[in-house]
C-alpha cells in the first residue's frame, strides 16, 4: 500500500486548483485522473503526440488548462494518470486501477474532485447512432480535434449549448440549429441573473453572434420530441413548448439532420463519495443527492473534502474556488499553514466563490429540467441502455408497488448493467415521481456499489498472487 | 390506526416469506405480509442462484432440495412469470489431492442417497466445460443440479399471492406481537395494527430480534459473503460449478489455514445467468451486519476464478457487493411451530440454501399452519398438492 498527504481525485479546474494550491503547502500530494491526460473535460487536452499549429483555435479553455497544468507539473505533485479510483479500501484508502495494475493508496486527506457528466433525457430515437451527448461532441472536438458529420442539431437547454456549438464550428462542423427549450421571453424575464457576472454574458452573446453569422438557426421555446432513423438518424423532431416544458399541439415539425448533440444540463459524479461514507442531502436543482460539506468543503466523513461539480453543478468558476478552499482547509489540518495564511488565503477566495455560487445558482433554475420532458417518454422507449429496460416496464414495477429505485431495480434491472445506474437512475426517480404522486428523493439515492467503473478481472486476481508472495 | 385482520401475518418479504405467504394464501388463508424494507431487499438479492443437491448436507436438507427442486420445475407456470429456471447441472471440483479425497467422499455419500452424481477427470470436466483450467484433478457431476433468477422467484411469489387476495406491507417495520393468554393477538406495525392468530417469522438475518418479542430465542446469525458480477458476456459456462473449497468450509472441513482469526474463508461458488453476467461468489466470513465489501475479499475471489476459468482475466467486473446469510448454529433451517406462544411459526436460517429450499419451506409453512404438521422434518406429508 502506497501513503500520501493528501490524495485529489480528478484533474479538472476543481481537482487541478486543489493541487496546485496543496503543493504549494509542502504537503505530499499524489493528484489522480481516470484519463491519459490532465484537465479532464473543460481544461480537454489532446493527445500528446498530437502537433499544435494554432493553439488558439483549441478555444480558451486549453490555453488557461496548460497554465495550470504547467503549475501542476513540478515535482512536488505525484501525478497518476489512467488510474482509476474504483473502490474504497479502508479509512480514506483508496482502491485504484492504474494502467491494467490495481493497487491501494491511504491518504491522509481525500480531496474528492470528480466532476459531472451530461444527464440524459429519453425520447423516442435517442439511442440511435448519431444522438450523441454534447458533452461527447465536446470531447470529440476538443480532444481528437474530430466533429460529428453532416447536419448536427443541438438540442437541449442552457448556456452549455453555446460554447459547444462554437467549438463545433471551429473544428469545421455545420451546424443545423441550436434549440433551446427555454423561450426567448422566458430568458429576457431571467438574464437580470446574468448581470451577476457581465464577462460571462458577453461571452455568450459572442458565441450567440458567431453561430449566427454561421447560418444555423437559433430557437428559442423548443425541444426535440423523436430522433428519426433506421440504423441511424437521419432526422430529428422538434416541437414548441410553453414555460413548463409541454410540446404545445401541432407545433411539432420534421428537421433532416445527421447528427443530434444533447445538452441538457449535468449530473455531479458522487460515486467516490457515496463509497467514502459521505452523508448527502437532495437538491434536485444542483443535480440530486450531494454530498454535504461544511464551509471549508470538508464532508461528513473527516479528512474527506470535495470539491466542483461533485458538491453540486456549479461550473469551472465554482470548481476553481472549491478546489483552493478545499486544499487551504485540509493543508491547514495537516499543521501544514498557520492561521495567517489560512486567512488570507480564505479571504482571497470566498468573495469569489460566492459570486460564482451566485451565478451558478441562477443558471440552475433558469434551465433546469422540467417534468413534463419525462411525462412525454412513450412507455416503449429505453431508459436504461444497459439492460434495455423501457420507460413502461419502469411505470408498471412503481404502480406494482416499487417505491425506491432499489425496487425498480430488483423488479426491472434497470441499474444494474456495467454504468450502473449513472445514465439512467435519474430517469427512472423522475419517471417513479411522475407515476406514483411521490417527490424523485422518496425513491432514494442510487446505491452505489464498487467498482465505479468496470475493472477487469485479470487486474484484481493478479493482486491476490501479489498478496500471496508478500505473506 | 388498525389493518385489516389476516389469518396469518407474514414477517419479512424475502424469498422465504414470500413463499411462506403463496403457498398460505393458496392454501385459503387470509395473509398480510410485512417488509421493513422492500421485496427481496436483503439477503434475497444478495446471494447465488443455484439449486444444488450437491451442496446439501444428507438427510432432511438434501431431500428437501429434491421436493423444493420438483416444485420448481413448474413454478414460473404455476406464477405466471418466467424464473430463467435452468436445469443444466452442477460440477463440483477439486484442485489438490486434499480435494480430490473430500470430493470422493462427497460423491459416496450422495450415492449412497439416491443422488445421481458422476466423479469425471479432470480431462473429462474440461471436455464437459472447456472454459475451465486444464490443472484440474477432477469434478463431480450431477446433472439434477439447477439455477434460475432468485430476484424474480420472489417477485413472482408475491405477485401470485397478491392475486390470492394476500396484502403487502413494504417499507412497514414490526414493532412488537400482542400474545394474550398464551396465543399470539396481534402484530403491531409501523403502519397500525394488524389482527391475527398467526405470525410466521421469515425475517432472515433478524430472525432473532422478532422472537425476541415473544419471548422466544431463536439464534440466528449473519454470515456475510461478498460476490462479485460480470459484465454479461457470451455463454462460457453452463450449469454451477462450486470449487471443493467452498463446500469443505460450508460443510466444516476447510482446512485450519484456510481460516483465520476473523472466521473468514472463501472458495469458488460460480455461474453464468440468463443475461450473461457471471456470478462468482463467495466468502464466509462473521462480521455482524456490516455488509462492506473488502479489498482482500475481492482480490482473492478473483485470483481463485481466474484460476479456475482463465479467460474471465479479460472480463469487466461491474459490481461487488456483500450479503448476509441467515446462519444456524446447526447448519439447519429453523421451520416449525414453536412451543409458546400458540400461532408463532419460525421459517428462518437458511444461510445459503434459502433460494433452493423457499418453494418447499412455504409449503412446509402452509402445513404447520393449516395444523396438518409440526415441523419441516414431516414435509413429506405436504411435499405433493
Amino acid at each position: 500500500m502506497i501513503t500520501t498527504d493528501i490524495a485529489i481525485v480528478g484533474s479538472g479546474p476543481a481537482g487541478l486548483a486543489a493541487a496546485i494550491e496543496a503543493a504549494t503547502s509542502g504537503a505530499r500530494v499524489v493528484l489522480l485522473d481516470e484519463h491519459l491526460r490532465l484537465g479532464g473535460q473543460f481544461f480537454k487536452q489532446v493527445p500528446s503526440c498530437f502537433t499544435i499549429e494554432d493553439p488558439s483555435r483549441l478555444g480558451k479553455e486549453y490555453s488557461v488548462g496548460q497554465e495550470f497544468i504547467r503549475l501542476v507539473s513540478s515535482d512536488k505533485v505525484d501525478l497518476w494518470l489512467d488510474s482509476l479510483v474504483w473502490g474504497v479500501a479502508g479509512d480514506r484508502t483508496l482502491a485504484i486501477r492504474r494502467g491494467s495494475d490495481c493497487l491501494q493508496l491511504k491518504a491522509e486527506k481525500v480531496i474528492v474532485a470528480t466532476g459531472a457528466y451530461d444527464r440524459p433525457v429519453p425520447f423516442p430515437g435517442w439511442t440511435l447512432p448519431g444522438v450523441i451527448t454534447a458533452g461527447a461532441a465536446q470531447t470529440l472536438v476538443k480532444n481528437q480535434w474530430m466533429v460529428p458529420s453532416g447536419r448536427v442539431l443541438l438540442v437541449g437547454s442552457g448556456p452549455f449549448q453555446l460554447p459547444v456549438a462554437h467549438q463545433l464550428l471551429q473544428g469545421g462542423a455545420k451546424i443545423a440549429a441550436v434549440v433551446e427549450s427555454l423561450s426567448f421571453s422566458g430568458l429576457l424575464r431571467t438574464s437580470l441573473g446574468a448581470l451577476g457576472r457581465p464577462d460571462r454574458g458577453l461571452e455568450g452573446l459572442g458565441y450567440w453572434l458567431e453561430i449566427r453569422r454561421s447560418g444555423a438557426q437559433f430557437l428559442f421555446g423548443h425541444t426535440i420530441i423523436e430522433a428519426i432513423g433506421e440504423r441511424e438518424v437521419r432526422a430529428a423532431v422538434i416541437a414548441a413548448v410553453d414555460d413548463a416544458g409541454r410540446v404545445k399541439p401541432g407545433s411539432e415539425r420534421t428537421m433532416e439532420v445527421d447528427t443530434i448533440c444533447t445538452a441538457f444540463g449535468f449530473l455531479p459524479s458522487t460515486q467516490v463519495t457515496s463509497l467514502l461514507g459521505c452523508a448527502d442531502r437532495f437538491d434536485e436543482e444542483a443535480g440530486g443527492f450531494l454530498p454535504t460539506h461544511d464551509e471549508y468543503q470538508e464532508t461528513s466523513v473527516a479528512g474527506v473534502f470535495v470539491a466542483g461539480e461533485t458538491s453540486g453543478i456549479g461550473g469551472s468558476d465554482v470548481a476553481l474556488a472549491e478546489g483552493r478552499l478545499a486544499a487551504v482547509a485540509a493543508a491547514w489540518q495537516f499543521g501544514r499553514l498557520s492561521q495567517s495564511d489560512v486567512d488570507s488565503k480564505l479571504a482571497a477566495i470566498r468573495p469569489k466563490l460566492q459570486a460564482a455560487r451566485r451565478f451558478a445558482a441562477y443558471l440552475q433554475r433558469t434551465f433546469g429540467p422540467k417534468p413534463a420532458a419525462f411525462e412525454r417518454i412513450p412507455d416503449d422507449t429505453v431508459v436504461c441502455r444497459c439492460e434495455e429496460v423501457t420507460a413502461g416496464d419502469v411505470r408498471r414495477a412503481v404502480l406494482d408497488g416499487a417505491d425506491s429505485l432499489k425496487a425498480v431495480k430488483i423488479r426491472t434491472r434497470a441499474g444494474m448493467g456495467p454504468c450502473q445506474g449513472r445514465i439512467c437512475s435519474s430517469t427512472v426517480a423522475t419517471l417513479a415521481s411522475l407515476v406514483s404522486g411521490k417527490p424523485v428523493e422518496a425513491f432514494g439515492a442510487p446505491s452505489v456499489r464498487p467498482p465505479v467503473k468496470p475493472v477487469r478481472l485479470g487486474a484484481l486476481a493478479d493482486q491476490a498472487r501479489e498478496g500471496l508472495r508478500r505473506s | 390506526m388498525k389493518l385489516p385482520t389476516a389469518d396469518a401475518v407474514v414477517v419479512g418479504g424475502g424469498i422465504i416469506g414470500s413463499a411462506a405467504a403463496y403457498y398460505l394464501a393458496k392454501a385459503g388463508f387470509s395473509v398480510a405480509l410485512v417488509e421493513r424494507k422492500g421485496i427481496a431487499s436483503g439477503t434475497s438479492s444478495a446471494c447465488a442462484d443455484g439449486l444444488l443437491l450437491q451442496t446439501k448436507a444428507p438427510g432432511a436438507k438434501l431431500a428437501m432440495a429434491r421436493a423444493s427442486i420438483r416444485i420448481y420445475q413448474q413454478l414460473g407456470e404455476e406464477l405466471g412469470c418466467d424464473l430463467e429456471f435452468r436445469n443444466e447441472g452442477g460440477m463440483i471440483t477439486a484442485s489438490n489431492e486434499t480435494e480430490l479425497n473430500y470430493v470422493r467422499g462427497l460423491v459416496e455419500r450422495l450415492r449412497g442417497e439416491g443422488i445421481p452424481v458422476e466423479l469425471l477427470s479432470g480431462k473429462a470436466a474440461k471436455e464437459l466445460q472447456p472454459a475451465l483450467c486444464s490443472d484440474l484433478l477432477a469434478s463431480t457431476y450431477c446433472p439434477l443440479d439447477c439455477h434460475l433468477n432468485p430476484l424474480r422467484v420472489s417477485i413472482g411469489f408475491v405477485g401470485a399471492a397478491k392475486r390470492l387476495g394476500a396484502s403487502l406491507y413494504v417499507g412497514t417495520e414490526v414493532t412488537a406481537i400482542d400474545v394474550q393468554h398464551g396465543r399470539v393477538a396481534g402484530v403491531l406495525t409501523t403502519r397500525g395494527r394488524i389482527d391475527t392468530g398467526v405470525v410466521v417469522n421469515a425475517a432472515g438475518v433478524w430472525a432473532s430480534h422478532i422472537a425476541r418479542m415473544v419471548g422466544q430465542e431463536l439464534t440466528v446469525i449473519p454470515r456475510r459473503g461478498q460476490i462479485l458480477v460480470t459484465e454479461a458476456v457470451r455463454p462460457m459456462i453452463r450449469g454451477r460449478i462450486i470449487g471443493a473449497r467452498y463446500l469443505m468450509s460450508k460443510l466444516g472441513k476447510a482446512a485450519p489455514s484456510e481460516e483465520n482469526k476473523s472466521s473468514y474463508s472463501s472458495g469458488m461458488i460460480f455461474g453464468q445467468q440468463a443475461s450473461g453476467n457471471f456470478i462468482v461468489g463467495a466468502t464466509r466470513e462473521f462480521v455482524g451486519e456490516d455488509t462492506s465489501t473488502t479489498y482482500e475479499a475481492v482480490t482473492d475471489l478473483a485470483g481463485q476464478m481466474v484460476q479456475l476459468v482463465p479467460a474471465l482475466a479479460n472480463v469487466q467486473i461491474i459490481r461487488i457487493f456483500a450479503g448476509l446469510r441467515p446462519a444456524t448454529p446447526d447448519g439447519a433451517p429453523v421451520i416449525k411451530r414453536f412451543s409458546g406462544p400458540d400461532g408463532f411459526v419460525a421459517a428462518a436460517g437458511h444461510e445459503g440454501d434459502g433460494i433452493c429450499l423457499a418453494p418447499i419451506t412455504g409449503r412446509v409453512v402452509a402445513g404447520i399452519v393449516s395444523g396438518r404438521i409440526h415441523d419441516y422434518h414431516q414435509f413429506e406429508l405436504v411435499a405433493d398438492p
